[in-house]
């Protein structure tokens, strides 16, 4: 039934989603939210919070505040953190009782660039979506607001979008990355080990490699905006050598490439997920597989036959012909089949943090086998 | 920016003025959904947006619960099409027909959504008490909301979780209840008093649900937590039992005034003391020879008498540098003026304050609590939350032991105050 979960857990919300995608850019993030979004995000959907500080704030909101429309105090606060901090950017993320109560926050972000002369913008979530939404809405709004350099690469240059913890949580994801990219200059990845600096070259990237499904709006903002032709995948295993030679393709023809979705559907290999990453993995693995993919900006990125579902039931019938699942551990209250563990971050949190596997590193594919 | 101020020129009850929120890695404090587990056999139902459920289910699977919580989530079209009331009856209706058996005891969370909305709960609870007789449906909230300007939500908790429990004919039994901590005898004299004289203390550790309804026939039940006094002495009157809310403090005056209380109310003698006090100044002696001039913090997690502690510290010639708060409680304001004019240097440090984010200690202290562990970055520090089930002389014994090891053994505060709910099971 929509909505109920029996069994599984929800996947990380779209205000948290948010908070990750901005982690690292020394912007002043403010969820507008009396209690709860920070404490669930640092708790369960962030492994950078303990160690590595950023401004990522609660505004603490009051019911009195709510219901009398006390934006000033919001204001104030915000403006009183920015003068002491000094952020690069403001970024507003909203929350179920401002949404309800229609919060002007574009207005409040003008108000703060007039107060404070930061760029400010407004990040549309409302806790009622997942994740991938809500870094997909982020980095779209980065990137509207960001002042582009004109860069002069030394080489055949790439952007690489989609990379929060969420999806790759290993520390040395983004070097690995680099590396198997080698042939090409990275100017920036959206957004790990980026700094702000280095986003804004971004514009000058001859194709964009979106590695998570939370990349591809933003890609899409790039192709319309910047006219940059975007490639789908992740180089995981075998698969990453159709994936330079789409790379290739977009770069000469100028278009955009989808290479993932060229194999048959089977319901024998399941692989539960993220579509650009499980597809990924399924063209290195099988020659048939099925992709379930309960994420919201994953659902345009599916074959007919796959499933797009968060509805346990659906999922649980859909495991039933499988003889081999790559998934999330927490998906085994669904099916007696054996699942072959990829946690995720973004599903079941720190609970699997220590056996965290790098998809990126070859080695890890021949257990899947 | 240095956030800490001289308690002297502090305010009460509110010393530093709080406005965007920062939320320390820390999470020992048990949350409404550790709390709720306490009501054995029963199950949660959460009834909120993703990003909330978010946070509650995965404390539920962390704390090996799963079995025991049923998330639903709200969309758009529920609110939009007014029919959130049919969707709660609906979904928890679906999910308690697909269990195996039903549970005696459902706690339902709608949120500040459902509040905001003006949702008929009255007529979804009727609706589900209609098709599930047998289950006893317990109206809790988890509205952050209405928590600063009314009770929050963990303090309702305790109140209605109890709903279940119907009173009986009263026996001897005493019943401690509204906190997360155990008591011990060698802990806390409110056990060791209790059992000395052949009373019974019942606990919520460990209860299968028959256990927790024999509490209908506890003669008194006491509370040692504030944020659970609202709770049990709603509780206690609807039980017709008697009802202390006794402070764990640790100054000698205020000990001796709780368990005389204590006594009085169980009609005892009153207990020796003089001989007590000796003890516990052999122990004061003791801690100082042994940590010498090491600066103590200590924060609001640890004990929910922070002022209090440090004042008896202080007196007794420690070094306590600083105290972690973002409010002083009112049983600590007669401490708060002590302290304000006997050791005016003492500082109030928050902890929710923006600012607080890039503040970190030099791992030099020991630390009195977890996040004066995280903000103070030290690996020596007493792993304790909401007093830790100590009392009374024993609990101050209890109190200075604990500081002494924390000074002769190290742990990594990052591999363990971000961990939730201090005593659960935890599966990290």
């Amino acid at each position: 039934m929509r909505c109920v979960y029996n069994r599984l857990p929800v996947y990380t919300g779209d205000i948290s989603g948010v908070a990750s995608a901005l982690y690292e850019l020394g912007g002043l993030i403010v969820i507008h939210d009396p209690s709860g979004c920070n404490s669930t995000y640092n708790t369960h959907d962030e492994v950078r919070w303990y160690q590595n500080a950023s401004r990522i704030y609660i505004s603490g909101l009051k019911e009195s505040d709510a219901i009398m429309g006390n934006d000033a105090k919001f204001i104030d606060d915000i403006v009183q953190v920015a003068l002491d901090q000094h952020p690069n950017f403001i970024a507003l993320a909203n929350s179920p009782i401002p949404y309800l109560n229609a919060t002007d926050f574009s207005a409040i972000c003008k108000k703060l660039e007039e107060i404070l002369d930061i760029p400010a913008f407004y990040i549309p979530t409302n806790a009622m979506h997942d994740y991938t939404h809500g870094i997909a809405l982020a980095f779209k709004a980065l990137a509207s607001r960001l002042p582009f350099e004109n860069y002069a690469p030394t080489k055949k240059a790439i952007n690489i979008l989609g990379v929060t913890p969420l999806d790759y949580t290993p520390r040395e994801t983004t070097t690995l990355l680099k590396d198997i990219f080698h042939d090409y200059e990275v100017l920036s990845i959206w957004a790990r080990d980026t700094s702000l600096k280095e986003l804004q070259r971004a514009a000058s990237a001859h194709v964009n490699v979106v590695v998570s499904s939370s990349g591809l709006r933003l890609a899409q903002y790039f192709e319309r905006t910047y006219h940059i032709p975007y490639v789908l995948g992740s180089p995981i295993g075998d698969f990453k050598n159709v994936l330079f030679k789409a790379i290739e393709e977009a770069m000469t023809t100028g278009k955009s490439q989808n290479p993932l979705l060229n194999k048959e559907v089977s319901d024998e290999h399941i692989i539960i997920g993220d579509a650009i990453i499980g597809h990924s993995l399924g063209n290195a693995l099988y020659t048939s597989y099925k992709m379930i993919t309960p994420l919201e900006e994953s659902k345009r990125i599916i074959r007919t036959r796959d499933l797009a579902s968060k509805d346990e039931e659906e999922i649980e019938q859909a495991l039933r012909k499988a003889q081999t699942i790559i998934g999330d551990p927490m998906y085994q209250a669904l099916t007696s089949t054996p699942v072959r563990a990829l946690p995720h971050l973004a599903f079941s949190g720190r609970l699997y943090l220590k056996n965290m596997p790098n998809i990126l590193k070859g080695g890890i594919l021949d257990e899947f086998k | 920016m240095k956030m800490s101020l001289p308690i002297s020129q502090a305010q009460y009850p509110n010393p530093f003025t709080i406005g965007l929120e920062f939320n320390p890695p820390v999470h020992e404090t048990w949350n409404i959904v550790h709390i709720g587990m306490q009501v054995p056999e029963s199950i949660q139902i959460y009834i909120c947006a993703d990003n909330c459920l978010r946070g509650v289910v995965m404390t539920a699977a962390e704390m090996n619960a799963m079995d025991r919580f049923i998330g639903i989530t709200i969309e758009e079209r529920d609110i939009f099409d007014g029919h959130l009331e049919d969707q709660m009856i609906e979904t928890i209706t679906y999910a308690l027909n697909k269990r195996q058996h039903l549970p005696p005891v459902a706690i339902i969370f709608p949120v500040c959504l459902h509040k905001f909305l003006s949702v008929d709960l009255n007529y979804v609870y009727k609706k589900l008490r209609a098709t599930f007789p047998t289950v006893v449906f317990v109206e809790a909230y988890m509205d952050p909301l209405s928590q600063k300007e009314g009770l929050a939500p963990d303090q309702r908790l305790r109140k209605v979780m109890y709903d279940s429990i119907q009173p009986l004919a009263q026996d001897d039994s005493i019943a401690l209840l509204g906190l997360e901590v155990t008591h011990t005898y060698e802990t806390s004299d409110l056990v060791a008093i209790a059992t000395d004289h052949q009373m019974k203390v019942h606990q919520l550790q460990d209860m299968n649900y028959q256990d927790f309804l024999n509490l209908g026939h506890a003669k008194m039940h006491i509370c040692t937590n504030p944020a659970g006094d609202y709770g049990i002495q709603a509780l206690s009157k609807r039980l017709n039992a008697h009802y202390l809310y006794l402070s764990p403090c640790f100054d000698y005056e205020s000990i001796q005034d709780e368990i005389d209380c204590f006594c009085d109310e169980l009609n005892i003698s009153h207990v020796d003391h003089h001989k007590r006090r000796e003890a516990c100044e052999e122990a004061f002696s003791h801690l100082k020879q042994v940590i010498g001039e090491k600066v103590i913090a200590i924060d609001f997690v640890a004990t929910p008498r922070p002022l209090n502690l440090a004042r008896v510290l202080l007196e007794h010639g420690f070094h306590v540098k600083c105290v972690y708060l973002d409010t002083i409680f009112p049983e600590e304001k007669e401490d708060f003026l002590f302290l304000q004019k006997q050791f005016p240097d003492l500082e109030l440090i928050p902890t929710i304050h923006a600012n607080m984010r890039f503040e970190m200690g030099e791992g030099e202290s020991l630390a009195i609590g977890p996040k004066a562990a995280y903000f103070e970055n030290t690996k020596h520090f007493v792993n304790i939350i909401e007093g830790g089930g100590f009392f009374g002389y024993r609990g101050l014994l209890s109190m200075l032991k604990a500081i002494e090891e924390a000074y002769y053994t190290t742990k990594d505060p990052a591999l363990i105050v971000p961990q939730k709910g201090l005593g659960c099971e935890c599966l990290l």
